[in-house]
């Protein structure tokens, strides 16, 4: 009798087992993964309201959760904002803070590295939705011009690209992911590869080959853009990533290192979507 | 005993229920870079209240729920919180005889971190970068410290769900042993 049981359980958790990866398989290849898409935008869609709602109403408390776990970081951050303070309370005097968040809002649809391209401001709805995947979502979608492999920055530098599109929200995959991988330069024009480390880990700095120079500490590093005939770019030339912050020459002359990014990615609340045609 | 029209319901509107949950106030909880997971509690108090089969299907119908909201591989999440429900069935049942105050509470806490890691592993499997690294530390931590705040509200809701209906029964579902009775 036991013996039966547990069979018929078995048998249960194999056809549920069978039936999930299925159902991942399914998820990589063509149509059902794009009816999966359509899918998870209808849910991105309908929740988006309600999430934009909620962020609005329960902001600060995730903060006052949050603040308990992190006192020796926030101790830090009180002296500089203590700092701060003055600047601060001066210019609250003299502006509101719809009227900052409409400079905000000003200042990256003129970030001069972005150059001609136009910027599409939107804010910040959600951070990441799930722990393994650093991203945010943002509350822009295909019908305010967003599209799938669009670069989105900050009013400091590159913080990601677009992954994922509804009609009202897009998901924005951060640059701290592994999946990212971005071709950047610095100003001598020696070519590098930056990838991600996971969320608040800096980036991972690896030359192309065999290079003569290693780029110093504090070094500037842009967006690459598209060389010659060489494939289409994912992000388009001159946008700011980050700063090295260690680097050392390997035998056989490869250099590696390690970068930070210039925006700050776990505070992210205005950004711009940069129109750059997404590579096909 | 079966799983009645009403219990699948129940069912349903809780998942629906914890899904919001999640995606709209548990998300924006960021503790050591991570949030804490109401959906993996689910399959962990379906397993621990109704048993291995019970477990599985309850974890199966979250984990689809929850794929809903991010984008990893869609059904990694029913995957994992099938074998998280199926599992949890049998650590509550090697944990019968020592009802000690709060046991299951340490159970689901137990199965949520438990699930995590298993979530990670079973995605590096299928080829995601990044899915073991450094941050699944505090991811593990995150989703600990919330089981331990949300795992008896789950227990409740769960308990809810399984309780047998007055009315005739519906769609049978096989009684794969309650770890519970």
């Amino acid at each position: 009798m036991a013996a039966t049981r547990h069979t018929s359980q078995r048998i249960s958790l194999l056809m549920l087992v069978l039936a999930s990866v299925t159902i991942i398989t399914l998820d990589y290849h063509g149509e059902a993964s794009r009816a999966i898409g359509h899918v998870r935008d209808a849910f991105a869609d309908a929740v988006s309201p309600l999430q934009r709602g909620v962020q609005a109403v329960l902001h600060p408390l995730g903060d006052i959760v949050s603040a308990p776990f992190h006192y020796g970081e926030l101790q830090t951050e009180n002296d500089q904002l203590r700092a701060e303070i003055g600047a601060l309370s001066r210019e609250l005097n003299s502006q509101s803070y719809a009227s900052n968040l409409e400079r905000e809002v000003q200042d990256l649809s003129n970030v001069p590295f972005a150059g001609n391209l136009p910027v599409l401001p939107a804010e910040v709805i959600a951070p990441a939705t799930s722990n393994f995947q650093p991203t945010i979502e943002i509350e822009l979608g295909s019908s305010g011009g967003v599209a799938v492999g669009m670069p989105v920055i900050s009013d400091k530098g590159l913080i990601g690209s677009v992954t994922g599109v509804s009609g009202s929200t897009a998901t924005v995959l951060l640059i701290s992911d592994p999946r990212q991988m971005i071709e950047v330069a610095d100003l001598a024009g020696d070519r590098f590869s930056l990838k991600g480390e996971g969320p608040g880990r800096p980036l991972q700095l690896s030359s192309f080959g065999a290079t003569g120079r290693r780029p110093k500490v504090g070094t500037l590093l842009v967006t690459e853009g598209q060389i010659n005939d060489e494939p289409a770019s994912a992000y388009p030339a001159g946008l700011g990533v980050g700063t090295v912050v260690s680097s050392r020459s390997l035998p056989g002359g490869i250099v590696t290192g390690t970068v930070q990014p210039l925006a700050d990615l776990g505070d992210l609340q205005i950004v711009g979507v940069v129109q750059w045609p997404p590579t096909a | 005993m079966s799983m009645s029209l009403p219990s699948w319901m129940r069912l349903g509107a809780v998942v629906l229920a914890a899904l919001l949950v999640q995606v709209c106030v548990l998300d924006q909880i960021v503790v050591f870079g991570a949030h804490p997971d109401a959906m993996v509690l689910l399959a962990a108090a379906a397993g621990i209240l109704g048993g291995p089969v019970r477990g599985a299907i309850v974890g199966f119908g979250a984990g689809l729920a929850a794929d809903l909201a991010v984008r990893l591989p869609y059904g990694l999440s029913a995957l994992t919180f099938t074998l998280v429900g199926f599992g949890a069935a049998y650590l509550a049942t090697a944990a019968a005889g020592r009802d000690l105050p709060g046991s299951r509470i340490v159970l689901v806490v137990t199965v949520a971190v438990g699930g995590t890691l298993l979530y990670g592993l079973i995605g590096a499997v299928l080829g995601q970068p990044g899915m073991v690294s450094s941050a699944l530390g505090g991811a593990l931590v995150t989703v600990g410290l919330g089981a331990v705040v949300l795992g008896p509200v789950a227990l409740v809701a769960l308990r809810w769900v399984l309780a047998p209906s007055a009315g005739p029964a519906g769609l049978s579902v096989p009684h794969g042993g309650s770890a519970s009775a």
